[in-house]
């Protein structure tokens, strides 16, 4: 089979304006012929000003949404072309160069900060091992950097990868390195990496905590690169998996359901200047350390100071370099999870509006392509148009209320329908359907590509569970909007006023107590029921077209507890509803990972004893590996040692309790600390320790009594079965 | 199967070392037969002038204990005893030593294959540096009218115009019928 030409010879300049002038004919007819039905339908309105305010909202919003929409339609025509879409970077991989291309020496970094520590290597044991299958391991390395300031994770973490690499037998193949200054959060991180080791490999694949990849998925991925020298970055579509709460199962299905058709849409205009969401996807470091490296803005946070939203910025200046970059869609094999409740949702949102808001700064930079201007915006205005939704449902409900107080009529006499033999009010009726269309139509489009996939329906569980899935989906949705909207007008008013957020952990599990919600969204509640209160005293007629919005806020509180339960999300799975493909028969890693998850390896160490600093202190095990990873001080002042001697003491008669972070991560820092506190907290009687080591070594006693269970040392184990091949010692940094 | 051996809680040093050589990975029995010995060892030994500790048999057994260890691996130029003995004991953690060479813990007979592993048991924890530099990228943040550049190179002017044109005619049809309806 003859090579396939590359992307430059397909995609001319004129056929890539071609298809976006494409995309933005298809937004402003359909938001120009919404726009005049509703100019048309306000033309009667005695209060023109006001009017002129509703108009302009709906435009703008309508033309959002015909945006969103305009994906779906060309993504679902494209997907539906014989052969598919030229301009996807998948076809410049014939078969026969699948299997011929060489790779080259590539890094897979996974920058940590405090997530579930099991978690995140069993996800990376499930990669490796999909890397080792495809035969191409010896191209990677792996490289877990931590940014954790929590130090129980600090020590879990060094102690789980040691595991790792006894059970992978990865010695010289999986490294793990700590920040103590987390200088310009996860954007610093990489960046530290980069500077580092960067110009040891020429790929590096960026993963999250929570990211899986399949090994062929990765080694394909690579072979693009090799096949497209102008590519500086791919990104991938990574689907949501391991949702179980009611909420997340909802995302996941509808995401995995109707994601395909949209970003066939996105791929189809953007092509070689696509964006870059942060993680699963592999990036040509020469470039990426070359221009990438992120510019403080002007000011201070929230709007100014560092990037947080780094992901955007850097594909703009890959970009405005000449590197291409790529979006694979069509690729499986890249998955990620999501929050599992509506808070934590938020929560996530909260940061994401504060680094896109950032951008605004960016939006304008000189030099930067057209298309990255794009991302910019719409990133800005995905969080700014909750803010628009609430003005012009707040004026709108303002205008009704004028309107039934004097008694006009807004509906004007005659209106553009009458050309064709209506009335105004059918044109209303007509205005909302296409609205509807609008917003449906495309998940319309998403399912019958579905359909007609290998598989088709069936990967979902069958026609009627998809049936019953969007059903759920929409009916949720629905509810969800409203609350969603207020959050963002909230996120976006506060970071306008100077409000930012602090780099936190994603949860990943856990479920939303009433307490929780019920503070959370009392506001949206209370906000709910009072325009409720004002429609049904004033304009009650009005009511019906506003109970979706008032019953999400209204409902925010149960909405949120309820979605947040695991149980009702497994009873949905129970009867095959909200099913995905990768539920249903997950790929080797998932299950690999769902297996390590649910049967952790044996420990020596008794969980009853304490995590973290408290083994790191009590384990011979943990304290030496601990120890021996850090920099022994030659010379140390007077003063810290004095300052060492004294949280040492603290320690041992506090308990790890009544320490704060800093000074336990200060403690774990120290070599002759950990050798002086393990000592101490051994050869001191219980009785002069404080109850928390009392409690840890009264677990050791009872454990004693028992037998010993394999795994004491999780290497000698992986010795004895032969799976552990060391390597040439190695001096630690 | 191993049977469950019963102990007594940590009222008395013998079996607080067992516990500790337990987590060594000493098997029981091994375990309460070396901690016996060291013991045995420790009190034989002078104690040390600036002994300070509530059970100075335990800490003579946790220094003998620290003694080995260090021989399992090499010195590093101006470290300590202390953090030598501590990388030592990593080192038998990895190899597991107690476990699978239960003869040689605490002696300094090594069979050529315990050797052999001791020698390469140090996971690196990060390749060799090739450091290079990464210095921020200059942004200049000017007006908007600088978007043009960026702009013009992202659209083909031909494609973009009739585009534009369309859109105008379009545009002027809509206005056109407001018009006719309103006016």
């Amino acid at each position: 089979m003859a090579s396939v030409p590359p992307l430059s010879a397909i995609l001319t300049p004129q056929r890539i304006t071609r298809r976006r002038m494409g995309v933005l004919t298809f937004v402003i007819f359909v938001t120009g012929l919404a726009s005049l039905l509703m100019a048309d339908l306000l033309w009667g309105s005695p209060l023109r000003a006001w009017s002129g305010v509703i108009w302009g909202l709906f435009t703008l919003l309508f033309g959002l949404v015909s945006f969103g929409a305009a994906h779906a339609f060309l993504g679902y025509l494209v997907r539906r072309r014989k052969g598919g879409d030229p301009g996807a970077i998948l076809r410049t991989l014939t078969p026969e160069e699948v299997a011929t291309t060489p790779l080259a020496p590539t890094a897979v970094v996974l920058p940590i900060h405090n997530e579930p520590t099991d978690r995140i290597f069993a996800g990376l044991q499930a990669i490796y091992r999909s890397l080792e299958r495809t035969g191409q391991l010896e191209h990677f390395h792996f490289f877990v950097l931590s940014d954790s300031t929590d130090p129980d994770k600090w020590v879990d973490e060094e102690l789980a990868w040691a595991r790792a690499i006894a059970q992978l037998g990865a010695t010289g193949r999986l490294f793990y390195r700590r920040r103590r200054a987390n200088s310009n959060k996860k954007a610093g991180n990489i960046a530290d990496f980069c500077r580092r080791w960067g110009r040891l490999y020429r790929y590096m694949f960026v993963l999250d905590a929570d990211s899986i990849m399949a090994g062929d998925t990765m080694v394909k991925l690579v072979r693009l690169m090799e096949r497209n020298p102008g590519a500086g970055l791919i990104q991938t579509a990574p689907g949501l998996i391991r949702a179980q709460s009611l909420f997340a199962r909802t995302l996941q299905f509808a995401f995995r359901l109707y994601g395909p058709v949209f970003q066939a849409g996105l791929n189809y205009w953007q092509l070689g200047e696509g964006n870059y969401w942060g993680h699963n996807a592999i990036i040509r470091l020469a470039p990426f350390i070359r221009h990438c490296a992120l510019p403080g803005l002007p000011g201070r946070e929230p709007f100014g100071g560092h990037i947080l939203s780094h992901d955007f910025v850097e594909a703009a200046l890959l970009r405005r370099a000449g590197w291409a970059v790529w979006l694979a869609t069509d690729l499986p094999g890249s998955y990620e999870e999501l929050p599992p409740t509506l808070i934590d949702f938020a929560r996530r949102d909260r940061r994401w509006s504060q680094g896109n808001l950032q951008h605004f700064w960016v939006l304008f930079a000189r030099g930067l392509h057209g298309a990255s201007r794009v991302h910019l915006f719409t990133g800005i205005f995905a969080y700014c148009s909750s803010l628009l939704w609430l003005a012009s449902l707040a004026v709108g409900t303002l205008l009704t209320i004028g309107f039934a107080r004097t008694g006009l009529t807004w509906l004007p006499e005659p209106a553009l329908a009458d050309l064709i033999g209506g009335s105004a009010r059918q044109q209303a009726a007509a205005l909302t359907v296409f609205t509807f269309a609008l917003l449906f139509v495309p998940k319309f489009l998403a399912v019958l590509d579905r359909a007609r996939q290998p598989g088709g329906l069936a990967a979902f569980g069958g026609k009627r569970c998809v049936a019953l899935g969007i059903l759920i989906e929409c009916f949720l949705s629905l509810l969800l909007a409203p609350i969603l909207m207020l959050f963002h007008a909230k996120f976006v008013l506060a970071t306008v006023f100077g409000r930012g957020v602090r780099w936190v952990t994603q949860r990943r599990e856990g479920v939303t107590t009433w307490r929780e919600a019920a503070v959370t969204h009392a506001g949206h509640t209370l906000t709910g029921l009072l325009w409720f209160a004002v429609l049904a005293l004033y304009a009650p007629r009005i009511l019906p077209w506003m109970a979706p919005v008032l019953a999400g806020l209204v409902l925010a509180i149960p909405f949120s507890q309820l979605t947040s339960r695991e149980t009702l999300g497994a009873r949905l799975r129970r009867h095959g509803l909200l099913a995905t493909p990768e539920e249903l028969d997950p790929p080797p890693e998932l299950r690999e990972l769902a297996e390590m998850l649910a049967t952790p390896p044996p420990e020596a160490w008794p969980a009853a004893a304490g995590g973290g600093l408290t083994r790191a202190v009590l384990d011979p095990y943990a304290n030496a590996l601990h120890g021996s990873l850090l920099r022994e001080r030659a010379h140390q002042p007077a003063g810290t040692r004095r300052y060492l001697v004294l949280l040492q003491e603290k320690l041992l008669h506090n308990g790890p309790g009544k320490m704060s972070p800093r000074e336990k991560n200060f403690l774990l820092s120290d070599s002759r600390s950990l050798q002086r506190l393990h000592r101490e907290a051994w050869t001191r009687k219980p009785a002069t320790l404080a109850p928390a080591w009392r409690a840890a070594l009264a677990a050791l006693a009872r454990r004693n009594a028992g037998p010993i269970q394999p795994g004491t040392s999780p290497a000698a184990d992986a010795l004895a079965s032969g799976d552990l091949q060391l390597a040439p010692d190695s001096a630690p940094l | 199967m191993t049977t469950p051996v019963s102990r007594p809680p940590f009222d008395d040093t013998p079996p607080k070392l067992a516990a500790y050589l337990r987590l060594c990975g000493l098997a029981p029995a091994p375990a309460d037969r070396v901690a016996a010995a060291v013991l045995a060892e420790s009190a034989a030994r002078p104690p040390a002038p600036d002994a300070d500790t509530d059970e100075p048999a335990l800490a003579g057994a946790l220094a003998r204990l620290d003694e080995w260890t260090a021989t399992l691996t090499p010195a590093q130029p101006g470290e300590s005893a202390a953090h030598r003995a501590m990388r030592g004991r990593t080192r038998m953690f990895l190899t597991g030593l107690p476990a699978s060479w239960p003869d040689s813990f605490l002696t300094a007979e090594r069979p050529p294959v315990l050797q052999s592993a001791l020698d390469q048991a140090t996971p690196p924890l990060a390749p060799a540096l090739k450091q290079t530099t990464m210095s921020p990228q200059a942004l200049d943040l000017g007006p908007v009218s600088r978007m043009a550049n960026g702009t013009w190179r992202t659209f083909d002017k031909w494609p973009f115009l009739g585009s534009v044109a369309v859109w105008a005619l379009f545009l002027t049809l809509v206005g056109a019928a407001f018009y006719l309806v309103h006016f």
